[in-house]
């Protein structure tokens, strides 16, 4: 169920769900929006896509079937 | 519209990933109880320790596919019925956080096989994150020389993505008959 994954973790309005496939991301009650990134850090807890140290703080990067990269915020 | 470049004249190494998805829609309080994707609980994707003794010779009874060259860290691929690691509770989809105080999250392919090889008692941290199932590589770089070859189990491909997964797994069965295996 999907609940503040600490008291002091996520700001007022937010908690967290978990994907089946184990993905986390993060719901905004007030907003009804939902994002990868958490609240509070603007970054992806655990969502499948690589982090780059190179990247802007909430920037992931992806791949296209075919192969190309692109950028995700 | 451009058209698209035949995927036998890529000069280099491709790698599919899916493409990104959003997170699921917002929907109300009382009705995530019993949405599947909503109401997993987080404690079964935490990270865990799995602790194996390997006696000189013995296998450990699993495969891994991934590393740095795929851009990925390490995942289970495969764990043998009734071996130590599957006795260790070690399962598909794993992700290999650490070996031993070595971090795995960031590593060479090779270098996870010669360091699981190695190791005479390993203590590895892994989270299960089943969404690596879905997730495509192909070794076709030098340095993947022995990665698993098996290919993620996406459901619904369209045709572009199958004719390209047919033509790589032959490519990885053709390598497979000649390098080294990365079971363990």
């Amino acid at each position: 169920m999907a609940a503040p994954l600490g008291r002091d973790t996520l700001p007022d309005h937010w908690s967290y769900g978990v994907c089946r496939d184990g993905r986390v991301f993060f719901i905004n009650d007030k907003t009804r929006s939902t994002t990868w990134l958490h609240p509070r850090t603007g970054e992806p807890v655990n969502s499948g896509h690589m982090i780059r140290s190179d990247l802007p703080r909430g920037w992931e990067e992806g791949f296209t079937e075919e192969g190309a990269s692109y950028f995700i915020k | 519209m451009d058209q698209k470049i035949s995927y036998d004249d890529y000069q280099l190494p491709v790698v599919f990933l899916p493409s990104y998805e959003s997170p699921p829609a917002w929907i109300p309080p009382q009705e995530r109880i019993h949405h599947p994707d909503y109401n997993n609980e987080l404690t079964h994707f935490l990270p865990r320790t799995v602790v194996l003794k390997k006696p000189p010779g013995a296998q450990l009874g699993f495969n891994i596919r991934g590393g740095k060259a795929s851009q990925l860290g390490i995942f289970i691929s495969k764990v043998v019925p009734d071996s130590d690691a599957h006795r260790a509770g070690l399962q598909e989809g794993d992700q290999v956080l650490s070996v031993n105080d070595v971090d795995f999250q960031d590593i060479e392919h090779s270098k996870a096989v010669e360091i699981l090889k190695t190791a005479r008692e390993i203590l590895m941290k892994v989270r299960y994150f089943p969404y690596s199932k879905v997730i495509f590589i192909v070794p076709l770089l030098p340095e993947a020389e022995g990665e698993d070859c098996t290919l993620g189990g996406r459901v619904e491909l369209d045709e572009g993505t199958r004719m390209v997964t047919q033509r790589m797994r032959r490519r990885c069965v053709k390598r497979t008959s000649t390098a080294s295996s990365s079971s363990h």
